[in-house]
C-alpha cells in the first residue's frame, strides 16, 4: 500500500512537471550564431563592415573570367581560343536559358542577374541602417552614404547596360515581388545619374576627394558621371534624360564633356612617364596606381577568403546554398582574386614539342616543387634556375587571344606608340643560362618563341623566317609555315587550329600538334600578368592585381567623343593627340592628323582600353556592335544580329513571374529575339 | 485415397495436415471401423491395388513413405468378410512389411524399422517441426494392431516448452483448452500437468511465439516447440509507444525478424529491409566504406522538406546510418500508413521505423558469437575508352573536324601517324604506345579489392527480476581503393529490473566508436577522365604527374595513393542511451518515463597536400582543415497505459497518453587554410598551427519539440478492431503562432475470419480487411528559417590595406511557416490460408500532403530568388502486396517464399498563385507531373548530313534555333510544338520514381543447411547517368560512349570534335536511362552442426555459412548497376561472405 501511494506521488509530479515545463520558451527560437541585422548594423563594425560589402559584390564582375566574356567579347578585339568556356559569347549562341551547375560554355547571364541584385540590395540595406547608425561620425555616416549611393548607381548603370529597362528596388526588400515592373532605360538612367549627384555632394561636404583607401570618392564619383553621361548621351539621345530634372533638357556631352575635364584638370589621378608602369605589378593597388581614378580592389592575402565574393542567395530545393558559377568565383569559395592574368596566355611551356619534350628543354611551368623550378641545359648540363623568369608568363588557359584587327591596330602604331609594346606579348625569351638547350633550335639564345606582326609570306616574313630558322621558332600573323590566323580578311580571318604534320620551312614533324594552330599558339596580352615572382604561388593561378575601373586616360577618351558632338572632329582630334603624345615613344611624334570621326575614337579606345571591361558596352551604346562585329569578328559575324544589343533576361526570372507578357512594354517582358 | 508422402508434393501434403489437424481435434471418426466387413479378390496384381480397395470399402486413409515401403510386390489374395485388422494382418503376413491404425489412418512402416516410432508419433503429435524431429519419451506400443485406446483416462502430464533451437522458454503458460487448469513453465521451460484428460488439447501461449494446441492424448510426457515465426499472426509487432499482436494491428506495418537481420553483411544494418518491405525503396549509392543507403518510404510527398522516413532505435530517433551490431537487433517494424504515423505527429509524414534491440532473457546465460569475413569486389564498373577504341575517337575527332571545315563529308582520311602526335615525359610518343600496346587501364590501377571483417560477441540472461543483454562488436570494412577504410567499435548494456511488483527500472547504452579513412571522390573521376593513351609512371619509376599530353590540367589520380598525400581521417563516438521507470500503481495500468540522452562528437579531419589529386592543379598549396562537430539530444518521454478487458472477453480495450519534449543541439567548430607548398606529412591535419592565416567557422543550431499524445485500442469480441490517436506537436522551427499542431487518426479493422458464417472455411486460417484514415506532419527543414538572417558567411573588401569583413541579409525570413500536412487513407486486407501457408496483405493508399514547404522560385529581381513557403500540393496513391508461401513444409524440407511488391504514383497537384511550373535547371515542378522527376528536352539521336535541310523545309516556319544548330554530328532535339524555338514547352518530364519493386525471398532448409535466395527487381524510373555527362570534358576520355560518325549515323552521342554549343544548351538530355535491373541481392547457404554433436562440447549452436552478396545484376545500363542512382565515382562492391553463429 505504501508503494502504491509513492507511485502516485511520483506519477502526480512528473505529470505535473510535463504540462508546466515552460513550453513557451522551450518552443522558442534563438539564433546564438546568426545576427540581426538591427543589432549588428548598429554597430561601428557592423555597419562599416556592410558598406564595404558594397564594394565585394563588383569583384564577380571586374577581374573575373565571366564577366570579362560579357563586356569584351563578342567584339571586335577578341576571339576565343582552344580552351575557352564561353565560346556561345562570341559566336552569339547567347540563349536565356540557365545553364545552371554547367562549368563550360555558361555566358552566366543569370547568375548575373541575382549577383547585381543582391549587390543592390546591399546598397539599400547601407543606405537604410546608415540613416538610423548613431555609433559612427557625422562625417562618416555622410561619406558612407556618398559610397553606398555610388555603389548602387555602379550596379544599376552595369545592369541596365546589359539588359536594358529592368525592375529597380529602391528600398531593401523585405517581401516578394512576383510581378515586377521593367524601369525604363531613362528612368534608370535618371536614377543613376541622381545616385552619383548625391555621393558627389555629400563626398564634397564632407571633403571626401581622396582615393587613398580605395573607396569611392568625390572624383570617382564625378568620372564614373562623366562615363555615365557618355553612354546615356549616345545611347539614348544627347537631350534623352527627362525623368531627372536636374538633366532634363541638358545636353549630356556638354556635361559629361565637363565633367571629363573637371576631373583631368584635378590632381586625382597623373599619367606615369612610361606607360608600361600603369600596368606594372608594383602599381596594381588603385590606391597607389597614379592613373587609376577607381577599381575593385583585391587583398594581397590570396591564400585565405579574403578575396572571395559573396556566397549566392539562392538556394537548392533542400535549401542550401548554391554556388555562383565558378567563371565567376573562380576559386570557389575557399580564396578569390582577380583571374585576369590568365584569361589573355597562349600555351608556351607546353606549346609544341618543337622546344623539346613538351618544351622541357626550355619551358615549364614553375610549380612550388624544386624540380620544377631548374631546367638543366641539354648542351652545357648546367641546371639553370627558371622559375622567376617562367613565373610571369602564367598559365597557357587560352581562353582569349587578339582579333586580327585589334593585332593590326596595334602593329600600326608600333613605331611610335608605347602601348604596342606594352601591350602585346609577342615574344617568349627564355632564362638565362639555356642557350642552345633547344635540341631542335640549335642556335637558341634568348628567345624561343616570337609572333611577328606581318604576313609570314611577304618578303619581310621571308626574311623574318630566313633569320629565326634554327634560333627560335616564329609564326606568322598570317601565313608563313605555321600562322596565327587563316585569312588576310579581318572580316574572314580566324585563328588556325591545324597541325603542321610537316614543316615547311624544317620538313619535319616538329609542328604536328594541334597545340601550334593559332588558337593555342598567340601573342598575349601583357597588360594583366602577374609579374611579380612569388614563390608561395609561382603558378599564379589566382592574383592580388587590383581591377582599374575608371582611370585617367578614359576622361581623355570621353573628352574626345563628347567634342565630337558638342563641337567638331578637329577639336576632338587634339584631345586625342593630346592622349597619344603621353603615350608616344620617346622623341616619336605619335599624333594623328585630320579630323576625329567616331571611328577614331573606337581605335584609339581599343588601343588604350582593350580587354578593361568596356568594349562590349562602347559599341552598343555607339550602335557599331553589329557592323563592326560583322566587319572584325569571323566567330560572330554570320550570327550577329540587332537584338543582340540587349541581353536576355534570364529564364529564372521569366518563369518566376506571374506577369508575363509577349509584348515589349506590357507586364514582364523578355527582350526581343530570345 | 491414399497419398504418398514423401514424393506426390505440395496439394497431397496439403490434404495430409488437413487430416491431421482434423484428428488432433480429438474427434474420433469410425468407431465401428474394427468390425467392417471387407470382402476382397485380388489376382496378381501390386498389393497397392488390395490398399486402394481397403480404402475404398472403409473409411481409412493409408499413409506411409514409398521410400521405405515397397507396394509394388504383385500378390493374389483372397478375403471374404473379414475385419479390417483381419485383412491387414493376412496381406502383411509374409511381408516385409507392418502397420498400426491410428484413428482413422492405417499407417504402413518397415517391419521392425526403429524410426518408424518417431515419425508416426510426429503425425500424432500433429506439431511436425520444422528442422528437427521430435524425441518424445513416450513409447509407442509397438505393433499393436490395436487400435489407441478410447476410453477416458485421467492422467499427468510432464512436459517441457523449449524454442525452435531447442532452449527452454520460462514462463509459457500451458492451459488445457476449455477447463481453467494450467500452469506456467519453470527456468528449465518443465511443466506437470496433473489430472487431466486423457484426450486433452493444451494451449501453449508465450509472448513472441506463435501460440498452440496440442493433443496430449495419452501421454505423460511431452516436449513441445514453440515457434517464433514471424509471418503468425500472435508475432508481437512494435508500434508507437507500444505493442500489439499482429492480429490486433489495425494498420498497415511491416515487420523484419532478427534473423534476417543477423544476414547482413554490410556497415549499415538498413541494408536487412532492402527488397523485403514491399513500400520501402532502399538504394545504396556508393561502395565507399562506412556509406550510407537511401530510404523512400511509399513514395514523394515532400519537395523541400525531407522525404526520409523517421527511424527509431528503442523509441528514441537515431538516424539512418544505423551503427548496431545486426545481431543485436531484435526486430525492425516500419509503420507505413497515417494511423500508425500519426501518433509520430509532424515527424510521421514519411513512416516509422522502429527498431528494437534485443534485452535479456531470464534463464541460463547465453553466449553468442557471430562473425563474417567477407571479401569484396569491384563490380559493374563504367566501362571507358580504351587503347585502340581511343585512338579511333581521336581519329573521329579530326576527321569530323577536317569535314566540317571543308565542308565535304567523308573526304578526310587521316592516319594513326597524323593524330598520335604528342610525346609524353617518359619519353615515349603515343605512336610508341600504340605500337607496343602498352596503354594505361587507370580503372584497373586504382582499384583493389577490399576485406570486411566483423565480430560480435554478446551475453543475455537473467533471473526473473533482473535481465541483462551486454554485446561487444567490431567491424573493419575496406572499400574498393586503398585507404578506404571504416574501423568501428560497439558496446552495448541493457539492464532491466523489476525492483517490486509495482516498478521495474531499466538502462539501454549502446556506445559506438567509428574511425574512417576516407578518400577523396575526385580521384575515380579523374581516372575515368584521363586519357589511356599515356603511362601512369615515368621510366625513373616515379609517378608521371601530368600524364595527359593533350591536357596537362588532368592530374594522375596515383597522386594521391603517395602516403600522405590525401588524409582524411573522420573519428567519430556517440552514445546513445536510455533509461526508465515503469510503474504498475495499480492492476492495468503502466506509466513510464523514459529519459534518453544521444550524444556524439566527431573530428573531421583533411589534409590534402599540394601534390594531392585536388590541390596539384591549382593552387599548388596544401590544404589543412578540421571540424568538431558536437550533438545531443535529450528526449524525455512520459506514457500512461491502462489496458482492460470486460465483458467475458468480449471487450479489450487500451489506453494511451502520453507527452514527450525534445531538444536537440548541434555544434560545430572548422578550422581551415591553406599552408603553402610544404609537405606536412606528418602533421597533417592534427597540427593547425601550420595553417598560415586560419579561418575558424562556428555553428550552433538548436531545435526543440514538444508533444502531447493519446490512443484508443478498442477491441471487440476479437473481431471489430478499432483504433483511434491524437497528437499535438510544437516545434521550434516554425514561426510563432503556426508552433503547434494537431494531427488525428482513426481505423477499423475486421477480422472476417472469426466470423460464425466462416466456421465452416477451415482452410481459411486468417482474414482481415483494415481501412485507417490519419494526419501526419513534416517540418523536416532548417532552423531560424522564420528569422530574417545576416550571412553566417563573411563578406570581405580590402580597403585601406585592411581586409574588412562584414555581414549582410541573405535570407528573407518567412514569418509564416507552419507544418506541411498529409493526410493519407489506407486500406488493407491480411489474409492466411490453408494452416498459413499462404499468407499475406494487400494495402492500397491514397494520400494528399498540402502547405508544402517549398523553396519555391521567385524573380531574382527581389533579391532572393528562393524563399521557402507552405506552397503547394501533391498525391499519391499505390498498391503494396506481400505474400508468403510456404511452398513445401516437411520434417527434414522446407521451402518458403515470400514476395513483396509495390508500386506507387504521385504528382504536384498545385503550385502557388498563377504559376504551375517551378523550374531550376533540369528539375521542375509542374502541376500534375510526378514530384520527383527530371524536366528536359527529348534527344532523337545526332543530325546527318543533310538531314537539317530537309527538316527546316518541311518545318513550315522561320526557325530560331541556335546557330550551329543543325550541324551533321550534333545533337538532334525534338522540337514538340514545331514552332522552331527550343524552350521549355519542348521539354518532356523524366519520371525518377520506379514503376514496379519487387522483392522474393527464398528460404530452403534440408535437413541441417539452409538456403536463401534473395532476387530483388525495380523496373522503370530515370536516373541521370553521370557517365552520359563524361563527354563534356574536351581533351578527356569520353567514356566508351557511342558517338556519331558519318558510318554510325544512329550513334547516341554527338561526334566528338563536333562545335560545342548545341551539346552544352541541349546535351543533358542524353543523360538520362531507364534503370530496370533485377538483381539476385543474396545466396546464403547455411549449415548448422547437429545438436547432438555440438551438445558433447558443450555448444548450444553452431551455423556457419556462406554468401554471395549482390554478385548478379541484370541491368538496362550495360556495365552498371542502377541501384546507384546514375552516380558513377564509388562503385558497389559484391562480396563474398563467410560466418559462423555460436551460441553456448
Amino acid at each position: 500500500m505504501k508503494n502504491t501511494i509513492y507511485t502516485y506521488l511520483l506519477i502526480g509530479i512528473l505529470i505535473t512537471f510535463c504540462v508546466t515545463s515552460c513550453q513557451k520558451e522551450f518552443l522558442e527560437e534563438v539564433n546564438k550564431t546568426g545576427e540581426t541585422a538591427d543589432l549588428t548594423y548598429s554597430s561601428k563594425t557592423g555597419i562599416e563592415g556592410l558598406v564595404a560589402s558594397c564594394y565585394s559584390f563588383a569583384r564577380g564582375w571586374y577581374g573575373k573570367e565571366a564577366g570579362l566574356g560579357l563586356s569584351e567579347m563578342g567584339t571586335d578585339l577578341f576571339y576565343y581560343g582552344y580552351d575557352n568556356k564561353q565560346k556561345s559569347l562570341n559566336s552569339y549562341n547567347i540563349t536565356p536559358v540557365s545553364l545552371d551547375g554547367n562549368s563550360s560554355d555558361n555566358a552566366s547571364l543569370d547568375h548575373y542577374w541575382e549577383m547585381f541584385y543582391a549587390a543592390t540590395d546591399v546598397c539599400n540595406n547601407a543606405l537604410f541602417y546608415l540613416a538610423e547608425n548613431v555609433a559612427i561620425t557625422e562625417s562618416a555616416k555622410l561619406q558612407y552614404t556618398a559610397e553606398a549611393h555610388f555603389m548602387r548607381a555602379f550596379y544599376y548603370f552595369h545592369m541596365v547596360n546589359i539588359w536594358g529597362p529592368i525592375p529597380y528596388n529602391s528600398e531593401p526588400v523585405s517581401s516578394i515581388v512576383t510581378d515586377p515592373e521593367r524601369m525604363s532605360e531613362e528612368e534608370v538612367y535618371s536614377n543613376v545619374l541622381a545616385d552619383l549627384d548625391q555621393a558627389i555632394q555629400l563626398f564634397d561636404q564632407v571633403g571626401y576627394t581622396t582615393k587613398e583607401d580605395g573607396r569611392a570618392n568625390y572624383w570617382a564619383a564625378r568620372a564614373l558621371k562623366a562615363r555615365v553621361l557618355l553612354y546615356a548621351a549616345s545611347w539614348l539621345g544627347e537631350t534623352s534624360i527627362s525623368s531627372n530634372p536636374s538633366y532634363s533638357g541638358k545636353n549630356l556631352y556638354t556635361l559629361a564633356q565637363a565633367e571629363a575635364q573637371a576631373v583631368i584638370d584635378s590632381d586625382v589621378a597623373s599619367f606615369y612617364a612610361t606607360y608600361e608602369d600603369t600596368w606594372s605589378m608594383n602599381n596594381e593597388d588603385v590606391a597607389d596606381n597614379r592613373e587609376a581614378i577607381f577599381g575593385i580592389t583585391y587583398s594581397s592575402d590570396i591564400s585565405t577568403a579574403a578575396n572571395i565574393i559573396p556566397r549566392r542567395y539562392k538556394t537548392n530545393k533542400s535549401g542550401s546554398k548554391l554556388d555562383y558559377n565558378s567563371l565567376i568565383t573562380r576559386t570557389g569559395y575557399s580564396r578569390g582574386g582577380s583571374a585576369m592574368l590568365l584569361m589573355f596566355v597562349g600555351l608556351w611551356n607546353n606549346g609544341a614539342n618543337d622546344l623539346g619534350g613538351n618544351g622541357k628543354e626550355i619551358f615549364v611551368r614553375s610549380l612550388a616543387s624544386e624540380s620544377t623550378q631548374y631546367i638543366t641545359n641539354t648542351k652545357t648540363g648546367q641546371s639553370v634556375y627558371v622559375a622567376e623568369t617562367y613565373s610571369p608568363y602564367g598559365r597557357g588557359f587560352t581562353r582569349y587571344l587578339p582579333s586580327l584587327y585589334l593585332w593590326q591596330l596595334l602593329e600600326e602604331h608600333r613605331a611610335t606608340d608605347q602601348r604596342t609594346e606594352a601591350t602585346l606579348l609577342d615574344a617568349y625569351t627564355i632564362a638565362p643560362g639555356l642557350e642552345g638547350s633547344a635540341t631542335l633550335y640549335p642556335l637558341i639564345q634568348d628567345t624561343a618563341i616570337f609572333y611577328a606582326g606581318v604576313d609570314g609570306d611577304s618578303p619581310e616574313g621571308q626574311a623574318m623566317q630566313a633569320w629565326a630558322k634554327d634560333r627560335y621558332r616564329i609564326q606568322f600573323m598570317t601565313g608563313g609555315d605555321i600562322p596565327i590566323y587563316t585569312s588576310t580578311d579581318l572580316s574572314k580571318a580566324l585563328p588556325t587550329e591545324a597541325a603542321k604534320p610537316v614543316s615547311d620551312v624544317y620538313g619535319d614533324d616538329r609542328f604536328n600538334t594541334y597545340k601550334i594552330g593559332g588558337w593555342c599558339s598567340f601573342p598575349g596580352i601583357k597588360k594583366f600578368l602577374d609579374n611579380v615572382y612569388d614563390p608561395a604561388f609561382p603558378t599564379h593561378d589566382i592574383s592580388s592585381r587590383d581591377a582599374i575601373v575608371i582611370r585617367l586616360a578614359e576622361m581623355y577618351l570621353i573628352k574626345a567623343e563628347a567634342q565630337l558632338y558638342t563641337q567638331n572632329g578637329t577639336a576632338a582630334m587634339a584631345t586625342i593627340n593630346e592622349l597619344r603624345q603621353v603615350r608616344a615613344k620617346p622623341g616619336t611624334d605619335n599624333t594623328l592628323s585630320g579630323d576625329a570621326t567616331l571611328e577614331t575614337i573606337l581605335e584609339e579606345r581599343a588601343i588604350e582600353l582593350c580587354g578593361e571591361q568596356q568594349r562590349w558596352f562602347d559599341l552598343k551604346r555607339t550602335r557599331t556592335l553589329v557592323p563592326r562585329v560583322k566587319a572584325y569578328n569571323a566567330q560572330a559575324g554570320s550570327n550577329i544580329k540587332d537584338f543582340h544589343l540587349w541581353r536576355p533576361i534570364p529564364q529564372a526570372q521569366i518563369d518566376a513571374v506571374t506577369n508575363l507578357s509577349s509584348s515589349p512594354g506590357q507586364g514582364f517582358w523578355q527582350n526581343e529575339g530570345y | 485415397m491414399w497419398c504418398d508422402f514423401f514424393t506426390k508434393k505440395t496439394i497431397l501434403i496439403m490434404k495430409m495436415y488437413a487430416i491431421i489437424l482434423f484428428m488432433t481435434l480429438g474427434e474420433l471418426m469410425a468407431t465401428d471401423v474394427l468390425t467392417q466387413n471387407i470382402t476382397l479378390d485380388i489376382k496378381d496384381k501390386p498389393l497397392a491395388q488390395a490398399i486402394t480397395e481397403i480404402e475404398k470399402l472403409t473409411d481409412y486413409h493409408v499413409f506411409y513413405n514409398s521410400k521405405l515401403v515397397d507396394l509394388s510386390e504383385k500378390i493374389t489374395v483372397q478375403i471374404q468378410d473379414a475385419t479390417l485388422v483381419e485383412a491387414l494382418d493376412q496381406l502383411f503376413s509374409n511381408k516385409k512389411i507392418d502397420y498400426l491404425l491410428i484413428k482413422n489412418l492405417i499407417v504402413l512402416f518397415r517391419r521392425g524399422d526403429p524410426d518408424a516410432e518417431k515419425w508416426i508419433e510426429t503425425i500424432l503429435e500433429a506439431q511436425p517441426a520444422p528442422e528437427d524431429r521430435m524425441i518424445s519419451q513416450r513409447v509407442v506400443p509397438r505393433l499393436t494392431r490395436e487400435s489407441l485406446a478410447l476410453q477416458e483416462i485421467k492422467f499427468t502430464l510432464s512436459g517441457q516448452v523449449v524454442d525452435q533451437d531447442g532452449e527452454p522458454l520460462i514462463g509459457v503458460n500451458v492451459v488445457v483448452k476449455g477447463t481453467n487448469q494450467g500452469t506456467a513453465t519453470d527456468l528449465d521451460g518443465r511443466f506437470v500437468l496433473e489430472d487431466i484428460d486423457e484426450n486433452a488439447v493444451l494451449v501453449v501461449s508465450y509472448i513472441g511465439y506463435q501460440t498452440q494446441e496440442i493433443s496430449a492424448a495419452g501421454r505423460s510426457t511431452i516436449t513441445i516447440t514453440l515457434l517464433s515465426d514471424s509471418q503468425l499472426l500472435d508475432e508481437v509487432v512494435v508500434i508507437g509507444y507500444g505493442t500489439q499482436r499482429r492480429r490486433d494491428l489495425t494498420g498497415a506495418v511491416s515487420s523484419i525478424s532478427a534473423e534476417d537481420i543477423a544476414r547482413t553483411s554490410s556497415s549499415n544494418a538498413m541494408q536487412a529491409m532492402q527488397a523485403k518491405v514491399p513500400g520501402l525503396d532502399i538504394q545504396q549509392s556508393d561502395g565507399r566504406a562506412g556509406s550510407g543507403v537511401s530510404l523512400n518510404l511509399r513514395g514523394h510527398r515532400s519537395i523541400s522538406a525531407s522525404n526520409s522516413p523517421l527511424i527509431l532505435v528503442d523509441g528514441i530517433e537515431y538516424g539512418s546510418t544505423l551503427d548496431i551490431n545486426p545481431s543485436d537487433i531484435e526486430s525492425m517494424d516500419i509503420l507505413k500508413d497515417a494511423s500508425s504515423t500519426a501518433i509520430y505527429g509532424t515527424k510521421g509524414a514519411n513512416g516509422v521505423i522502429i527498431i528494437t534491440t534485443k534485452r535479456g532473457t531470464p534463464g541460463k546465460t547465453k553466449i553468442n558469437f557471430n562473425s563474417f569475413i567477407s571479401s569484396n569486389f569491384p563490380t559493374h564498373i563504367p566501362r571507358v575508352m580504351y587503347g585502340e577504341r581511343e585512338v579511333q575517337w581521336l581519329i573521329d575527332k579530326s576527321n569530323y573536324q577536317a569535314d566540317v571545315a571543308s565542308g565535304n563529308w567523308g573526304s578526310s582520311n587521316l592516319t594513326i601517324d597524323q593524330v598520335l602526335t604528342e610525346s609524353l615525359d617518359d619519353g615515349t610518343t603515343e605512336r610508341e604506345i600504340y605500337n607496343n600496346d602498352s596503354y594505361t587501364n587507370w580503372l584497373d590501377i586504382i582499384l583493389q579489392n577490399g576485406l570486411t571483417q566483423n565480430y560480435e560477441l554478446s551475453a543475455s540472461g537473467g533471473n526473473d527480476k533482473t535481465t541483462f543483454n551486454l554485446s561487444v562488436g567490431a567491424m573493419y570494412e575496406e572499400g574498393l581503393m586503398k585507404n578506404d577504410a571504416l574501423d568501428r567499435y560497439n558496446l552495448k548494456t541493457v539492464v532491466d529490473h523489476e525492483i517490486n511488483d509495482y516498478f521495474k527500472i531499466g538502462l539501454n547504452a549502446l556506445l559506438t566508436y567509428k574511425n574512417h579513412d576516407a578518400r577523396s571522390s575526385s580521384v575515380f573521376g579523374q581516372s575515368l577522365k584521363m586519357t589511356t593513351i599515356t603511362h601512369p609512371y615515368l621510366s625513373n619509376g616515379e609517378i608521371y604527374e601530368n600524364p595527359n599530353p593533350r591536357y596537362a590540367a588532368h592530374v594522375n589520380p596515383l597522386m594521391d595513393e603517395i602516403p600522405g598525400n590525401h588524409q582524411n581521417n573522420i573519428e567519430s563516438t556517440r552514445v546513445f542511451s536510455n533509461g526508465y521507470v515503469q510503474i504498475k500503481p495499480i492492476q492495468d495500468v503502466v506509466f513510464k518515463s523514459t529519459f534518453a540522452i544521444d550524444r556524439s562528437n566527431s573530428r573531421d579531419g583533411l589534409y590534402q597536400d599540394y601534390k594531392s589529386v585536388a590541390r596539384h592543379q591549382s593552387p599548388g598549396t596544401s590544404n589543412i582543415s578540421a571540424t568538431w562537430n558536437e550533438f545531443t539530444r535529450y528526449t524525455w518521454e512520459n506514457t500512461l497505459t491502462y489496458n482492460t478487458r470486460f465483458g467475458g472477453s468480449i471487450h479489450d480495450m487500451t489506453l494511451l497518453a502520453g507527452h514527450s519534449m525534445n531538444q536537440s543541439i548541434r555544434e560545430n567548430t572548422s578550422t581551415f587554410g591553406d599552408a603553402g607548398a610544404e609537405h606536412y606529412y606528418q602533421s597533417a591535419f592534427y597540427d593547425l598551427s601550420k595553417i598560415n592565416n586560419p579561418t575558424t567557422r562556428t555553428n550552433y543550431v538548436q531545435q526543440s519539440l514538444m508533444s502531447y499524445f493519446g490512443r484508443l485500442n478498442y477491441i471487440l469480441m476479437d473481431k471489430y478492431l478499432f483504433t483511434a490517436s491524437l497528437r499535438a506537436d510544437g516545434s521550434s522551427t516554425l514561426a510563432e503562432g503556426n508552433k503547434w499542431g494537431y494531427f488525428p487518426s482513426a481505423a477499423v479493422a475486421w477480422r472476417i475470419s472469426e466470423e460464425s458464417f466462416l466456421e465452416n472455411a477451415p482452410w481459411l486460417d486468417n482474414l482481415k480487411a483494415r481501412v485507417s484514415w490519419g494526419i501526419s506532419g513534416n517540418a523536416a527543414i532548417g532552423p531560424y528559417q522564420t528569422l530574417q538572417a545576416l550571412s553566417t558567411y563573411p563578406v570581405y573588401y580590402h580597403l585601406g590595406g585592411k581586409d574588412v569583413s562584414g555581414k549582410i541579409p541573405d535570407q528573407l525570413g518567412n514569418k509564416d511557416l507552419k507544418w506541411e500536412t498529409t493526410r493519407s487513407t489506407n486500406f488493407g486486407v491480411d489474409f492466411g490460408i490453408i494452416n498459413s501457408r499462404i499468407y499475406g496483405s494487400i494495402d492500397y493508399y491514397l494520400s494528399h500532403t498540402s502547405d508544402l514547404l517549398l523553396y519555391r522560385s521567385v524573380p531574382g529581381s527581389s533579391v532572393f530568388p528562393t524563399v521557402i513557403a507552405n506552397i503547394g500540393e501533391t498525391k499519391g496513391h499505390g498498391l503494396e502486396i506481400a505474400l508468403g508461401t510456404s511452398v513445401v513444409r516437411s520434417n527434414t524440407f522446407n521451402w518458403d517464399i515470400s514476395w513483396s511488391y509495390s508500386t506507387f504514383k504521385d504528382e504536384v497537384s498545385r503550385l502557388y498563385e498563377g504559376v504551375d511550373k517551378d523550374i531550376n535547371g533540369n528539375v521542375a515542378y509542374i502541376v500534375g507531373q510526378p514530384v520527383n522527376a527530371f524536366y528536359d528536352y527529348q534527344a532523337e539521336g545526332n543530325w546527318n548530313v543533310g538531314e537539317y535541310e530537309k527538316y527546316l523545309a518541311t518545318l513550315g516556319v522561320d526557325p530560331s534555333y541556335i546557330s550551329s544548330y543543325g550541324t551533321p554530328g550534333t545533337i538532334k532535339i525534338t522540337d514538340m510544338n514545331r514552332d522552331g524555338i527550343l524552350d521549355d514547352d519542348d521539354k518532356i518530364i523524366y519520371n525518377r520514381s520506379p514503376k514496379h519493386i519487387v522483392g522474393m525471398n527464398n528460404t530452403l532448409g534440408y535437413k541441417d543447411f539452409s538456403l536463401s535466395v534473395l532476387v530483388f527487381a525495380r523496373t522503370g524510373g530515370y536516373i541521370s547517368y553521370d557517365l552520359n555527362t563524361q563527354l563534356n570534358f574536351e581533351s578527356a576520355n569520353w567514356a566508351d560512349l557511342d558517338y556519331w560518325t558519318l558510318n554510325n549515323p544512329n550513334g547516341k552521342f554527338p561526334s566528338p570534335g563536333s562545335v560545342s554549343a548545341p551539346h552544352t544548351n541541349y546535351g543533358s538530355a542524353l543523360r538520362y536511362e531507364v534503370a530496370d535491373y533485377v538483381k539476385i541481392k543474396d545466396i546464403t547457404l547455411g549449415y548448422t552442426l547437429p545438436r547432438s554433436v555440438l551438445g558433447q562440447v558443450g555448444i548450444g549452436n553452431l551455423k556457419i555459412y556462406g554468401s554471395l552478396k549482390n554478385y548478379l545484376t541484370f541491368s538496362s545500363i550495360d556495365n552498371y548497376d542502377p541501384e546507384r542512382g546514375g552516380a558513377i565515382s564509388f562503385p558497389l562492391a559484391k562480396q563474398l561472405v563467410f560466418g559462423v553463429n555460436l551460441e553456448f
